[in-house]
């Protein structure tokens, strides 16, 4: 099915998928999966900076600030900031979807194959650069009354690699920019801005490498560079990649 | 890049409405701008925070060796623009030795930016001395990067002019190397503006 497919999409017309979608049960095709798997996207975006929101990390707090501010901190709404941090564990699994979605995508390119594994892998880590601190939250606020020196060691080991674990990313960005550029420029099954775009995001998250070296200014995880032009271009890639993939399986379904 | 090649077909004449490179470099280079801009924003609130400070700091940077890297980048832009009507008229040793000139100075730019680092560092200013040198260090080392990655894209560039007759889609990408070498130019008059003249 698969060797098809691949077959299929090396020979003349690489953008219409030639081989008829297997079907499971009730008619639900691998388009209309996909079609589910891309809404993840905006679901993302939603539970991450609501999960954010709630709690009460935008915009995030100074990272320099005292172990007995961090502590009394965490003391304040604890429950609320529970709940946020279960909702942002939650968008970091939805974001699964959406590196199934373009996986499916990229494995059509003619000689992409490895880029389109490389995307799974870096979009895999970045599920995990996602959850791993919302559980290292999770933990800091579990216990209010205790050292608040190590509340501060956990408050940093979740929120260094939220904001700065930005590898992952830069991998699946990379990966994606390349494929789509490595299509038939005559034929391309996506638009040829996206590689471009996808490189200009994934060049975008250089700075945050930055961020363990400041405690404060633009750089530093609540700065300007840091934080804020990050977050934007984060979020706004996965808005982008929603339109395009939507775009692109409506044109299939047509 | 597989599957049915078109005939080459070499662009020849600019109507004057033709838009350089492929439309998505475009989303990359003004995407880039923006950053940049938000970096020029930062440069101008420390400017304004503490004119002093940074008039102080400021006089520390060697002023000819910016001047110098600035005359170099410029006419690198110049050899890029000639390189790509050079490929365009046909005439691909012309553009390749353009292409090269291009590189020997981004080559330049790196060494300059390379001994100013070290007599900075050595003098003692770090990034850690002031907010003048943490900005200066953070966004010439951003531009530098540019820089880097330049490098590499003039390297694709000059493969494909090499060749006597790019395709159209190939001289796309030539457009589209040329583009990003005059935004790296750019974002580095103003960065030289900011950094060595405000004030």
């Amino acid at each position: 099915m698969t060797d098809l497919r691949v077959r299929a999409a090396t020979t003349a017309d690489a953008t219409v998928d030639t081989v008829p979608d297997s079907a499971g049960p009730r008619g639900l095709t691998e388009l209309r999966v996909q079609q589910w798997c891309v809404w993840s996207a905006p679901l993302f975006v939603v539970l991450l900076f609501g999960g954010l929101l709630l709690a009460g990390w935008v915009p995030p707090p100074a990272p320099g600030m005292t172990a007995a501010e961090v502590a009394a901190m965490y003391a304040q709404n604890p429950d609320l900031k529970r709940l946020g941090f279960i909702v942002v564990f939650l968008g970091g699994g939805v974001s699964a979807g959406l590196v199934a979605a373009i996986h499916h995508q990229l494995r059509r390119i003619p000689g992409a194959r490895p880029l389109a594994l490389l995307q799974v892998m870096g979009g895999t880590l970045g599920v995990a650069a996602v959850s791993a601190p919302a559980i290292v939250w999770m933990a800091a606020a579990y216990r209010p009354g205790r050292d608040p020196e190590i509340t501060q060691a956990l408050h940093d080991m979740a929120f260094i690699p939220f904001i700065g674990n930005l590898v992952p990313f830069l991998v699946q960005a990379v990966a994606i920019g390349v494929a789509v550029l490595m299509q038939d420029p005559d034929r391309p099954r996506l638009p040829r801005w996206l590689g471009f775009y996808n490189l200009w995001t994934a060049f975008l998250t250089l700075p945050g490498l930055l961020l363990i070296f400041f405690h404060g200014g633009a750089f530093a995880w609540n700065g300007l560079l840091v934080f804020w032009v990050v977050a934007t271009v984060f979020g706004g890639w996965f808005l982008v990649m929603f339109t395009v993939l939507r775009a692109r399986l409506r044109a299939e379904a047509a | 890049m597989t599957g049915v090649r078109t005939e080459p077909d070499r662009v020849i004449a600019d109507d004057g409405e033709h838009m350089p490179g492929e439309a998505g470099i475009w989303i990359f280079v003004l995407g880039d701008m923006v950053v940049f801009a938000v970096c020029f924003a930062v440069l101008a609130l420390v400017h304004a925070q503490d004119p002093a400070g940074y008039a102080v700091a400021q006089d520390v940077l060697h002023l000819w060796l910016g001047v110098v890297n600035t005359v170099v980048l410029v006419t690198s832009s110049l050899t890029m623009a000639l390189a790509v009507h050079a490929a365009r008229a046909g005439r691909p040793r012309r553009a390749a030795s353009l292409v090269l000139a291009t590189m020997a100075g981004a080559v330049v730019f790196v060494a300059v930016k390379a001994v100013e680092y070290t007599d900075l560092v050595a003098a003692g200013h770090t990034a850690r001395s002031s907010d003048f040198f943490l900005y200066y260090f953070c966004f010439t080392g951003l531009h530098l990067l540019h820089v880097v990655i330049g490098l590499g894209v003039l390297a694709g560039v000059l493969r494909i002019v090499r060749r006597t007759a790019p395709t159209r889609h190939e001289m796309g990408l030539v457009e589209s190397g040329a583009g990003y070498w005059h935004m790296v130019d750019l974002l580095w008059l103003v960065l030289f503006g900011l950094l060595y003249t405000l004030g």
